[in-house]
């Protein structure tokens, strides 16, 4: 092996700790986004019984079929919610998508007060009080907000607040041709 | 009275998870031990479901219980979790291609170092003189 060579292998350590760097990187950005991408994305809605929040009366995932919608998980005890529902308010306003809510192991009063106090952006909201509607849609947290299809498709799963631009740029383009 | 401490952090640790769930037999119960320590809580990240109080565990570990009970395998659990949460909740993920780096990268690093030492054990071999060459050496040293 020649002296220059020999030289050469010393910057390996050097250069293997750039690659690990980079990749590290790149890993922690991604990441950021969604640590866990759904599973359930092209599968369809889990099929559930579950009560309507302000009627009582079941509801099922037959009842999402017919048109795209937002299917948000939310609960009063949510602090981001709160933050969020701003953005669904508006969303409800200019009438561009129907929004079907999930109340997350919440109380049915504290959810109804958060209503009154707040406004109902939703079509019907499903109360998932023990949480095993969140188990069939992988849910760790809320809000976390599914794009359904008329089919009753899962299209695309966000995790966190939803707002104005994430909706512009990651739920708009799913959505154009299928209404 | 210090050797105890670790006794209380530990049984703190034991106490914490206990839910409200009756077993037909120890079996049943070790089984159940057993399944909730192979998934991740997907909210606390470095957690198994064991060792977590958020409430998604709870849910999860209620889950399994359930499955358990309809009679369920470890392997349609398994998947069940997989299904919902992704390979990210299995502490021992699968072989996909999106996997290949994570299992394989430690042989890599292992072929690497040998083959690094492989060039350095030539370099040195390649230090030793020729008979001409240790003639003018020592005609230059003395």
């Amino acid at each position: 092996m020649s002296p220059r060579t020999s030289r050469l292998l010393l910057v390996v350590p050097l250069v293997g700790f750039a690659v690990l760097a980079l990749a590290l990187a790149i890993g922690f950005d991604v990441g950021r986004h969604d640590i866990h991408p759904s599973s359930l994305i092209g599968k369809p809605f889990p099929d559930f019984t579950l009560p309507d929040l302000e009627s009582g009366a079941d509801k099922s995932q037959n009842d999402l079929l017919g048109q795209p919608r937002l299917v948000n998980v939310w609960g009063s005890w949510c602090v981001v919610c709160r933050f969020e529902h701003s953005f669904f308010t508006e969303l409800q306003q200019r009438d561009e998508i129907s929004i079907v809510g999930i109340n997350y192991k919440d109380q049915e009063s504290d959810a109804i007060d958060w209503l009154v106090a707040l406004g109902n952006p939703f079509d019907f909201i499903i109360v998932d009080f023990e949480g095993d509607l969140g188990v069939d849609l992988g849910v760790y947290g809320a809000p976390e907000t599914f794009l359904v299809d008329a089919e009753g498709v899962i299209l695309y799963k966000h995790v966190g607040p939803l707002s104005q631009s994430i909706w512009e740029e990651d739920f708009q383009p799913l959505i154009v041709g299928k209404q | 009275m210090v050797l105890l401490i670790p006794l209380i952090v530990f049984a703190l640790g034991a106490f914490a998870t206990v839910d409200d769930f009756s077993f037909e037999s120890e079996a049943e119960n070790q089984r159940y031990t057993k399944l909730i320590a192979q998934f991740r809580c997907p909210k606390c990240l470095n957690t198994n479901l064991t060792g977590s109080d958020a409430p998604i565990a709870q849910d999860l570990r209620r889950a399994v219980y359930r499955l358990m009970q309809e009679g369920k395998t470890d392997q349609e659990i398994r998947d069940f979790m997989r299904d919902r949460y992704g390979d990210y909740i299995l502490y021992d993920p699968r072989l996909t291609p999106t996997t290949l780096l994570l299992w394989f990268s430690p042989l890599l690093l292992v072929l690497g170092a040998a083959w690094l030492l492989l060039r350095l054990k030539d370099r040195r071999q390649s230090i030793e003189l020729t008979q001409e060459e240790s003639e003018r050496l020592r005609e230059l040293t003395s």
